[in-house]
């Protein structure tokens, strides 16, 4: 069973220029075909594609053919399509329809026209195989996120379709859990004959699965195809990087200008392989650790609840001026209420918050917020007027400068932001990248000293993710403190400094980023996964004690055997 | 699974629509004291036992709906107290009166809501009462989305504090800024709004005219029971109450 297109373009209404340009693609076997590229580069547009929503329900101009089993089905609506291809999409909440994990599962068999028998059968067979029997009387909002998307899963896999599609299937999940996803697709293409198709960032853990790769380029073509092997080879020999994700695997080869043919994608392979060419010396200087100065966040025995929820427990941190402190943990840890209780934007907790040895309490709110900015999760939720220059002048709304610095001072910033362009144009109208810009631009043109950002790269694609990163780092270097919370642990390992690991509104760890990977109990008890290169060193045999920082640490270590 | 669930949990919900139909037609027309007096008590104490819920929960739970009655019934006896026609003994009981009407229509409905499961709801309305699943299921799904729209809009508020936009600097700049609150939480609709048919049509929902069920909702013999019972408390209510001279039926507008 193929599905295939031929010679495929698209353009969406309204749009000049075509999204998709004579994509000519086959899926079939049982294979994960991954497609990479940029965003705005058609990879979800060509999915919607596959699976009936373009052009049925998002309308636009399609030209050329996509086929199953050589049977032209463009036109097929996509109900037409269940039993074809199943469509995966990465936030699970918005798929289901129902309340309970047993009416979510024979929602699509109902309208199948199912037999209670058959329904039955293929409930008990797919709750088997994800191995989640046990959820099926749950409601569906007592499920965590990963239940959740195995539910999603569950819920494609009873109708039984040769194809399915996952369109960023762990974005919202923390690294233990998507790693768990991505053996269950594995599973499904191994031991029951699916073929694959997805669309994905994190691919450390999922590349070694892989077997054939399509790029895409930022204008809708598909520049390069290929296993994985052959399509991330010339990546290793350009200067420049990709505009995409790639395994972290490829950065340690580059570095270590290993032949290119000997690569493996499988860690234990990785490892084993550098563990025959290389010996670990570690580093043996011992840092300085540096006394504690005036904490410039001083946090003590903070608790807070809800009605009969302790949503945060007991929890004592600080952190002195020019830290850059990164917030992990599962969701609903409490992370976001604390950015909250550190902002004065809950009253009723215990304990005391202190920024310059003043407690956030006795400061007028208006001063507080002008110390410190937070920046929500999602953009759109701050955006107070209706053009992003009135998004800045709001900001500035109290400050004793004339209208001519305040102009001068809204127009720098912009620049800054690269927004200078857009200046009358409506913030909501911006894209993804731009609107979260934005929203940093209106927390930093009052001039404060710290910033809180709330999963500041959630939904935001690599070059706007990596662009952001770095723009904190710069204004960490120039002395801004800077708390992020996140999920993401390159970023963590990369940028930040410090760690505070949440469970249950409980700090399981506080310190630097140094020492994080040294406890694996904690990281198991928070679902945090170590990066890449350690479990590579992991699998080298060599002893160790401690985890470099970062990937060019664990370069600088690796000496070659004699 | 051993079927432990409260009575009221196990009727059909068009039961308890019906449950909830009849008290609210009779207090509906009534302008004494005690019809509506006596249907809440009876549905409070009803309720709180078939239901096992206790009476203070669904006290804690319907006050916003009690202050509703309360100043409802403060506002008329004020704009009475201050134009010529004044108080008198008949205006004040209408008052009360009305004040009960409107706690008995906020208790069954959070009768209803807390002890019905909503996708039985769906199913009974398309089973019962031969509703297209066509029209069901998408309400089905617009109700699911409420308690996230709730948190939404609590975090919008925040995100707009935050900036230095205030949310309670009065009615009239709350509602100057209305517009500010709701476009985030417009925007998030529309987009869920598009994913979950996706989701929906990608699982072959439309496909046929009708389609299968797993479970299928019934009236049952406790159904029955059920509305007996309580039509004939209701009706011995209305005996008492017309025997002893209680009640003040009135079909057209009162205050007049």
């Amino acid at each position: 069973m193929a599905l295939k297109t031929k010679n495929l373009y698209f353009t969406y209404l309204n749009q000049e220029s075509p999204v998709l340009n004579d994509i000519s693609v086959s899926f079939e076997g049982n294979k994960i075909y991954l497609l990479l590229g940029p965003s705005g580069g058609g990879k979800s547009s060509l999915v919607n594609i596959l699976a009936g929503i373009i052009p049925n329900n998002i309308k636009g101009e399609t030209k050329g053919n996509l086929s199953f089993d050589g049977k032209s089905i463009l036109e097929e609506e996509s109900y037409e399509r269940a039993n074809k291809t199943g469509y995966i999409m990465q936030d699970a909440d918005t798929q289901f329809c129902t309340y309970k994990v047993e009416d979510e599962l024979v929602f699509g068999l109902e309208n199948l026209k199912f037999s209670k028998e058959e329904m039955e059968k293929r409930i008990n067979y797919v709750l088997d195989i994800l191995g989640i029997e046990h959820l099926r009387y749950r409601a569906l909002n007592t499920l965590s996120g990963g239940q959740k998307q195995k539910i999603a899963i569950a819920s494609v896999l009873v109708l039984d379709p040769p194809i399915i599609i996952f369109d960023e299937p762990t974005a919202n999940l923390d690294p233990v859990t998507s790693k768990e996803i991505f053996q269950i697709i594995k599973m499904l293409k191994e031991n029951y004959n699916k073929t694959i198709i997805i669309i994905e960032h994190k691919l450390d853990y999922l590349i070694e699965y892989v077997d054939y790769i399509f790029v895409f380029s930022s204008n809708g073509y598909i520049v390069n195809e290929g296993t994985p092997k052959n399509v991330f080879e010339d990546l290793i020999y350009s200067e420049s990087s990709p505009s995409f994700h790639y395994p972290k695997i490829i950065d340690i080869w580059k570095s270590l200008k290993l032949p290119y043919n000997d690569i493996s994608f499988d860690i234990n392979e990785a490892g084993k392989y550098l563990g025959k060419r290389y010996n670990y010396i570690e580093n043996s200087t011992e840092e300085t650790v540096q006394a504690d100065q005036n904490k410039f966040l001083s946090v003590s025995n903070i608790s807070y609840r809800i009605n009969d929820k302790q949503i945060i427990n007991d929890l004592t941190f600080g952190i002195n001026k020019g830290d850059f402190l990164a917030i992990v943990g599962p969701n609903g840890a409490g992370k976001s209420t604390l950015g909250g209780i550190l902002l004065n934007l809950y009253k009723d907790y215990k304990g005391e918050v202190l920024i310059d040895d003043k407690s956030i309490k006795s400061y007028k709110r208006s001063d507080l917020w002008k110390k410190a900015g937070l920046v929500f999760q999602n953009p759109e939720w701050q955006f107070v007027s209706y053009s992003v220059k009135e998004e800045l002048e709001y900001s500035l709304k109290d400050s004793n400068l004339s209208k001519e610095e305040k102009e001068e001072k809204i127009d720098q910033c912009l620049e800054r932001f690269k927004l200078l362009e857009f200046k009358d144009s409506n913030p909501y109208l911006l894209s993804q990248g731009q609107k979260r810009r934005l929203s940093v631009a209106t927390m930093l043109v009052t001039g404060q000293d710290l910033l809180i950002l709330d999963e500041p790269t959630y939904g935001q694609d690599y070059d706007n993710q990596v662009e952001l990163l770095e723009y904190m780092s710069a204004l960490n270097s120039n002395g801004m403190t800077i708390i992020m919370i996140t999920h993401d642990m390159d970023a963590v390992v990369k940028y930040c400094n410090k760690v505070l690991i949440l469970k249950d509104g409980s700090s399981i760890y506080f310190g630097d980023n140094k020492d994080l990977f040294k406890d694996n109990c904690i990281l198991k008890e928070a679902n945090l996964l170590k990066p890449i290169y350690s479990d590579v060193l992991d699998k080298m045999n060599s002893n160790h004690t401690k985890i470099p920082t970062n990937i060019e640490g664990f370069i600088e270590s690796l000496k070659e055997k004699e | 699974m051993i079927d432990n669930k409260p009575f009221l949990n196990k009727l059909n919900p068009v039961t308890k629509l019906i449950l909830m139909i009849i008290p609210t037609v009779i207090v509906s027309f009534s302008y004494d004291l005690y019809v509506p007096i006596s249907f809440f008590l009876l549905i409070l104490i009803l309720g709180s036992i078939l239901g096992q819920i206790k009476i203070l929960t669904l006290l804690r739970k319907m006050i916003k709906f009690i202050l509703v009655g309360i100043s409802f019934s403060f506002f008329i006896l004020a704009t009475r107290a201050l134009t010529n026609d004044g108080l008198n003994q008949e205006i004040i009981i209408t008052a009360i009166s009305l004040c009960f009407r409107i706690m008995v229509f906020s208790l069954t409905s959070l009768l209803f809501v807390l002890t019905t499961d909503p996708n039985e709801f769906a199913l009974s309305l398309i089973h019962q009462l031969k509703l297209s699943h066509k029209i069901v299921y998408p309400f089905l799904v617009a109700y699911r989305f409420i308690p996230t729209f709730q948190d939404e809009l609590e975090k919008i508020i925040l995100a707009k504090e935050v900036r230095g936009l205030s949310s309670n600097k009065g009615f009239f700049s709350n509602f100057i800024n209305l517009p500010k609150y709701i476009l985030p939480l417009l925007t998030s609709a529309v987009r869920k709004g598009e994913r979950i048919s996706m989701s929906m049509e990608s699982r072959g929902f439309g496909l046929y005219e009708d389609r299968t069920y797993y479970s299928l909702t019934s009236i049952k013999g406790q159904d029955y029971k059920a509305l007996i019972i309580f039509s004939m408390i209701s009706i011995f209510i209305l005996i008492i109450g017309i025997n002893y001279g209680l009640i003040n039926f009135n079909l057209g507008l009162v205050i007049n």
